[in-house]
């Protein structure tokens, strides 16, 4: 079997791998504001944005294997009004055994636990617990924004970026083969995104800027039982364009995120939240 | 909530979790204004130089933060559990207990990410995010100077500590009359709500070669795991194993969670986890996050 087959192959096993509602989701590249995704390729391999979630909600696929091309155990994506947030568990991109690339046997890249990645009004961030490329441990001690990771086999193959960020996204990681490999000359220019978030940034909560805005406070107060929706944002800018003092607090839905006291100042209960953490058992 | 305005700050000293029972009374009447001290977004702090100069008019004892551009923070390591934070100055007070006699004090979510300071006006070292492993960070203050909270942070080492400038700009307060006890050498685990016991349980803990870390520490989440399947909930802790460097992947956290069997009961035979029953994580879930946990 060629590579070129191999490849069509894993197109076709990821089809069928994908949950219903995938085939609806925009192609990569063309993530909307608000939204999130566990994994997405373009180029030979294309592969709609999985899970994916746009404006509200959140999605889980369990046991994703795309063959020859990457594996997860678990893919979650979720989004809300001025947040998104992606993370993928026991990742495996390009699991060994593609010609040409030094290194055969090891992934192109690995994660243990999960990786993540959240805008949150605009704020962007990426959690990567361990990562390897190629078999070698990547140090993620300071993951700064754009940082790239490749060993100085794969330079000029592949060009992998950690916690990439452009403008109002942010992706954890982020592959891209520069070129060809043999029996697979066409794979130049694949792109693959691994756990990717979309937001935009709330209004102004009345409670920023340069202080002068009225009350500053939320408005009446009264969503203690939740998150403002966009209360931890762009304060600091200093503009203190808001003036109304009105205390807009978004949708004033309360989503329940448990970050807000309650009437009497107590600390909230929290909500579990979906998620994964390899504790000492 | 209410909170201090700018014009009302009045700096105050004193302990939280790891102070006298008298000190913390008069502390909570105050606690509430804690947050709502001076403003300025940390990342945009207009102040002289970079020696985060004292105020004259506190006499230093309310130093105003070392400026920090939205750069300079991106680029600091973050406070999570994943991270190791040499630099932090170690809870000086770790073998304190007096959460479990007064409860937890005041607990700090922020509003944004936040610098982290090695002391009022001191450097900065670590940023603390909005979210812990999808939950909301909170932390509890155990420590105040003037506008300046210290904080327990998630991040290794155990015990690690840092002091965040505290405004109503910047941090959400909230009050928690809740602690958690451990003993280790009973294998008990009580939960107290202003020093009075509202359960007890028989709990398992680290076996030898792989103790549950001494020291008071706190809840910094609560995961609905999706991974792993002995505990529908885990409720990671500040502490981290000192003799797992990481363990199944993760960082080494320290959690508290159920178990399958109950061979964990009166058991020391974890690595370095609390187990614990059902039944008893199901109040344990009910803790605001920033529960002080003392294992004792």
């Amino acid at each position: 079997m060629s590579k070129k087959k191999t490849a069509a192959l894993g197109a076709g096993v990821l089809s069928a791998a994908l949950v219903g509602g995938a085939l609806l989701a925009p192609a990569a590249g063309a993530q909307t504001e608000d939204s999130a995704f566990g994994i997405a390729a373009d180029g030979l391999i294309d592969i709609a944005p999985t899970p994916y979630v746009e404006g509200e909600g959140s999605e889980e696929v369990v046991g994703t294997n795309v063959a020859g091309l990457a594996g997860a155990t678990v893919l979650s994506a979720e989004a809300s009004s001025n947040y998104a947030y992606a993370d993928v568990a026991n990742l495996s991109v390009l699991p060994g055994d593609i010609g040409g690339i030094p290194g055969i046997g090891e992934p192109l890249v690995a994660a243990e636990g999960t990786l993540s990645a959240t805008c949150d009004n605009g704020d962007l961030s990426s959690q990567i617990t361990e990562l390897s490329v190629l078999g070698n441990t990547i140090p993620i001690d300071n993951l700064a924004p754009n940082t790239t990771a490749v060993p100085e086999a794969l330079e000029g193959v592949a060009q992998i970026t950690l916690n990439k960020q452009s403008e109002n996204t942010v992706t954890a990681v982020s592959i891209e083969l520069l070129q060809g490999v043999p029996g697979l000359s066409d794979i130049a220019g694949q792109t693959i995104d691994i756990a990717s978030a979309t937001c935009t940034e709330g209004d102004d909560d009345g409670d920023n800027g340069d202080g002068d805005n009225g009350d500053g406070d939320n408005g009446d107060g009264d969503n203690g039982n939740g998150d403002n929706g966009n209360g931890d944002g762009d304060n600091g800018n200093g503009d203190g364009d808001n003036g109304n003092g009105d205390g807009d607090n978004g949708d004033g839905d309360g989503d329940g995120d448990g970050d807000q006291a309650d009437d009497n100042g107590d600390a909230p209960a929290p909500t579990p939240q979906p998620g994964h953490l390899d504790v000492t058992g | 909530m209410e909170r201090r305005s700018d014009a009302d700050r009045s700096g105050f000293a004193g302990g939280n979790a790891g102070a006298s029972a008298e000190t913390r009374a008069a502390y909570r009447k105050r606690s509430r204004s804690l947050a709502a001290v001076a403003s300025a977004a940390v990342f945009a702090l207009v102040v002289t130089g970079c020696g985060g100069g004292d105020t004259a008019a506190d006499g230093g004892q309310n130093p105003e933060p070392v400026a920090v551009t939205e750069e300079q923070l991106a680029k600091l390591p973050e406070a999570t559990t994943y991270d190791d934070l040499e630099q932090a100055p170690i809870d000086p007070e770790m073998g304190d207990t007096s959460a479990s006699e007064n409860g937890t004090g005041t607990v700090l979510h922020p509003e944004q990410e936040l610098a982290v300071y090695k002391k009022p006006g001191g450097e900065p070292f670590a940023k603390l995010p909005v979210e812990q492993i999808s939950s909301p960070t909170w932390v509890p203050v155990i420590g105040e100077k003037g506008d300046w909270a210290q904080i327990l942070l998630p991040a290794r080492p155990n015990g690690a500590s840092g002091w965040i400038h505290a405004t109503d700009k910047t941090v959400e307060e909230g009050n928690n009359d809740f602690a958690v006890t451990v003993h280790r050498d009973d294998f008990t685990l009580e939960i107290t709500e202003k020093g009075e016991q509202i359960g007890e349980w028989t709990i398992g803990v680290g076996k030898d070669e792989h103790p549950t870390p001494k020291g008071r520490a706190y809840i910094i989440a609560s995961i609905e795991e999706q991974v792993n399947d002995y505990s529908p909930i885990v409720l990671p802790m500040s502490s981290h194993s000192e003799s797992h460097e990481t363990f199944g992947g993760g960082p080494g956290t320290v959690g508290i969670h159920t178990w399958p069997d109950n061979s964990f009961v009166g058991e020391a035979n974890s690595d370095g986890c609390i187990r614990v029953t059902q039944e008893a994580l199901d109040e344990l879930v009910k803790l605001p996050l920033g529960t002080i946990v003392e294992v004792v």
